[in-house]
């Protein structure tokens, strides 16, 4: 009995403790701001992260040679961060280029040792290596050497200036480098040391703030004082707390906890609308949710190349992408008819790539007058295979006799009404469509090796250039989740690039890429990627369905936050009012 | 302690060694055939770096070898390092969510089980009668309702609502709530066993002579009735534990704590081979303890048990 009691009497106590504990926890200062951008994340080491809380992280606790800032406008614009300058591009004999970046003197890491260029040099030759195993390893493939292992790139003996040679000029260097994975790393710490990255006291940055505690429950940085612009630094703590839960994120930022939240229940977004019309934020990200047809589908292997084309064609049709947009996605999301997405501008810089895709027009409308417009051609193209196939009929609004069609997603509200969304559609006409939901990596799994009829898909953009929503699609690309150029598709002959008809997805696609790639003239090389956007939407394969937004609440007490169109979130230079 | 008592013990640590063998052995092989991989994203790696990831974990050899490689750590408790937390060994991060985990799920199951015996007790001594049924109607209720509504209730009403508490596990007092979430199912739980093994032993002989004997009641109710009564409870209490020590992914999620609850499924979802070994491992141990324990009890407070 007295053991009980004194167990009970222990449990009031503890009560009593956590009641009194949190009265004092009261709303957050001047002096630090608690914002949370993500769970416990994989990692924070800037070579092998490749998550975008993970970057928002790394681009607190490094400085790059380039960095970012808002202007005036609001618009955000690159400036140096560790360079002086952006210097002339210096063009080689052999057409290489290179450039020469000047340091800002007295560089220093967060323990008040010095950084020199040669930081650089050994953090970028180590993100490359095989044995570092760096998803975004790629990103240097600009710079000269990258094929063999050592990049082109050296720093001068007093360590104050970095010569890097390009194999050929690429218009968003600059960007790259204000990218995580170009940061540099302190080599005395890294090397040989898996776990630099885990623990505050050896993750060792040159960014404006330097991590002090980093635990499961959360990572504190505070104020780095050696950072070159400290001066504009003004807030002395950032605390991030590790939270995915959306509802749990939401309750936070309800109770004053969290002044920033990087998501919202998807359920609850048009009460957040109306409660919180200041704090709920869409931004524009580089990004198209799109549909992939599988090209070697068994389900369609009696019918002609030309003919599962139009069954493509006409299945992206049907889709009214507003209603996705308003009624499922609700967080501003832009109905997409072209695959790069809406952000990446083409060769001057100013204008979207989307504006000049096919001419000007776009690949079809999504203009909601002209749904039903897009609903006839969609129907007339399925007459036109149903007469040459003789496999179903259409009769009027009355498709019979189509084949089963399976679509995969992974789980997900928003993906599985969307799916939900597609099988009414396509039910009205009377054409069966099954949903199969797989957990995320066995959909991974699925999608890649080319397991299915049509499925969810999505990229996002690694930097301001159309290629990377290109050159995913190579035959031998990893992400080719269509199977373009492989199994029965790379005899398909039926392509045409520079004069020539009757070319396989190897002769015309894989060529253009490689033309691309090896081109020092801007002008043609957007040419030539509006020529391979063309070639892949020809193929009825791809069917985008809008343009990602990202979409965050920030209490209206932070001031001077900004966020990338890569979803990076800054607030270095934030203030927090009392 | 007699020799036979030792002996059972032996034997049960014997047994444990197995189970948790197969244990790992079940667990390895049909987390390799399931599809996926730790190192599959939406953005696929390039093959050398595949390689060079599949080098480093030792993914490149065959099967067989990666098991008995594996089994050769596990004796040693050293479960490798994670496959998708760079730089983590996966002993560290269970260990530290365990500590927090551990601590609400102790205060959490010491409450559920003294507040149980309690109310049980007292639904039985006045059985049918209003105490009763207030207490029967709630622990109906808690035993009902999944952790998720109930926490997600105390969320609105407590952190949203009245602000009253702080909404996550990382402030002061945030522990609070997710402790009362975890302990109220296994409180209700532990009330009506109590409750029904309570009004068999009260209705016992014994019981009528010690009243006779002048026996004070709440003696009787404690003393004779309750020590009898707890057979039940003890049997559940020890798997009970082994959970509730190792952490609720609902709970946690909900209420952000930094547990180990989440681990069980994310290491899943996520292919991270070593977690996945180190958490059921972990579990499977913590599991087998618990259960021997409450063997252990039961002998103690029912001596008629036979353990051989």
């Amino acid at each position: 009995m007295k053991k009980s009691l004194a167990l009970i009497l222990a449990i009031v106590m503890v009560l009593c403790l956590g009641l009194t504990a949190c009265t004092d926890n009261g709303g957050t200062t001047a002096s630090e701001m608690t914002v949370c951008v993500g769970p416990y994340p994989d990692t924070i080491d800037p070579a092998l992260n490749s998550a975008v809380d993970g970057a928002t992280y790394v681009i607190h606790a490094f400085a790059g040679l380039v960095g970012y800032e808002q202007a005036e406008d609001g618009s955000l614009k690159l400036i140096p961060d560790c360079a002086k300058a952006f210097p002339e591009a210096v063009a080689l004999e052999d057409g290489k280029v290179s450039y020469t970046y000047e340091l800002k003197d007295g560089l220093k890491w967060s323990d008040g040792t010095d950084l020199t260029a040669a930081d650089f040099v050994w953090a970028w030759n180590r993100a490359i290596a095989p044995e570092t195993a760096a998803d975004y390893g790629y990103m240097f493939d600009c710079i000269d050497g990258y094929a063999e292992g050592k990049l082109n790139v050296t720093a001068s003996e007093d360590g104050k200036s970095l010569t890097i040679v390009l194999s050929n000029d690429v218009p968003y260097f600059n960007e790259l480098l204000a990218f995580p994975t170009y940061m540099p790393v302190k080599q005395s710490i890294v090397e040989g040391n898996d776990s630099w990255a885990i623990d505050a006291a050896t993750y060792i940055g040159n960014g404006p703030y330097k991590v002090t505690e980093f635990t499961q429950g959360q990572m504190i940085m505070e104020k780095n004082e050696y950072y070159h612009n400290a001066d504009a630094v003004k807030t002395a703590k950032i605390i991030f707390p590790f939270n995915e839960d959306d509802s749990s994120l939401y309750a936070n930022f309800q109770n004053g906890s969290y002044l920033f939240i990087d998501s919202v229940p998807n359920d609850q977004i048009d009460a957040i609308q109306a409660q919180y019309p200041d704090e709920y934020k869409v931004t524009g990200q580089l990004g198209t949710y799109y549909v992939s047809f599988n090209v070697n589908d068994e389900a369609l292997k009696d019918f002609t190349e030309v003919e599962k084309i139009s069954i493509r064609k006409a299945l992206g049709l049907l889709l009214e992408r507003n209603y996705i947009c308003t009624d499922i996605g609700k967080a501003g999301q832009v109905a997409a008819n072209t695959f790069v997405p809406m952000g990446l501008t083409d060769a001057d810089g100013v204008t979207e790539f989307r504006a000049n895709a096919n001419g000007g027009a776009g690949y079809f409308s999504v203009n909601a007058d002209d749904y039903q417009a897009n609903c006839t051609e969609a129907l007339a193209l399925l007459a036109d295979v149903a007469k040459s196939s003789g496999k179903f009929t259409v009769e009027g609004d009355t498709v019979t006799g189509f084949p089963t069609l399976t679509y995969i997603t992974n789980e997900g509200t928003g993906h599985e009404q969307i799916a939900t969304y597609m099988k009414e559609v396509y039910e009205t006409y009377g054409i069966t469509m099954k949903i199969e939901v797989q957990e995320w990596n066995t959909f991974l799994d699925t999608r890649k090796a080319g397991d299915y009829s049509f499925a969810r898909n999505g990229w996002l953009a690694d930097y301001n250039d159309p290629i990377s929503f290109l050159d995913m699609w190579l035959t031998e690309s990893g992400n080719n989740d269509c199977q373009f150029g492989k199994g029965d598709h790379a005899t398909y002959a039926g392509y045409s690039y520079d004069g020539k008809d009757g070319l396989t997805w190897a002769e015309s696609f894989d060529v253009i890429i490689a033309k691309i790639k090896a081109s020092k003239d801007p002008a043609e090389r957007f040419e030539l990627m509006h020529q391979a956007e063309d070639i892949l939407m020809s193929t009825g394969a791809i069917c985008p369905i809008y343009y990602y937004t990202d979409q965050f609440m920030c209490s209206t007490s932070i001031e001077g936050s900004f966020v990338s169109p890569l979803g990076y979130k800054y607030f270095m230079y934030a203030t927090v009012a009392e | 302690m007699d020799k036979k008592f030792l002996y059972y013990i032996l034997k049960r640590a014997v047994l444990a060694v197995i189970t948790i063998f197969l244990v790992i052995t079940i667990t390895f092989f049909i987390m390799n055939f399931i599809p996926g991989g730790p190192f599959m994203s939406e953005k696929s790696v390039k093959p050398e770096t595949l390689a060079a990831l599949n080098a480093k974990f030792g993914l490149d050899k065959p099967l067989h070898e990666q098991y008995f490689n594996y089994l050769k750590g596990a004796v040693k408790l050293d479960f490798g390092p994670s496959m998708k937390m760079d730089g983590r060994m996966v002993t560290d991060v269970i260990m530290e969510g365990f500590a927090t985990s551990a601590k609400m799920g102790l205060i959490a199951a010491a409450g559920a089980l003294t507040l149980g015996l309690i109310f049980g007790s007292l639904a039985a001594v006045y059985h049918n009668k209003l105490i009763d049924r207030i207490i029967m109607v709630m622990s109906t209720a808690f035993v009902a309702m999944p952790s998720f509504i109930v926490a997600t209730l105390l969320l609105w009403l407590l952190c949203v609502e009245t602000k009253i508490f702080p909404a996550n596990g990382q402030s002061a007092g945030g522990l609070v709530l997710p402790i009362v979430s975890l302990m109220l199912y296994p409180m209700a739980y532990t009330i009506r066993l109590t409750r029904s093994s309570m009004l068999d032993v009260l209705g016992q002989d014994y019981i009528r002579t010690a009243r006779a004997k002048g026996v004070a009641p709440s003696k009787v109710l404690f003393k004779h009735a309750l020590k009898n009564a707890v057979t039940p409870v003890i049997t559940y209490a020890g798997p009970m534990i082994a959970f509730i020590l190792t952490g609720s992914l609902v709970v946690e999620k909900i209420f952000a704590v930094p547990g180990l609850g989440k681990y069980f499924v994310s290491s899943i979802i996520n292919r991270d081979y070593t977690m996945i070994m180190g958490t059921t491992i972990f579990l499977a141990i913590i599991v087998v303890v618990m259960m021997l324990l409450s063997d252990i009890l039961y002998k103690l407070f029912d001596p008629r048990v036979d353990l051989s």
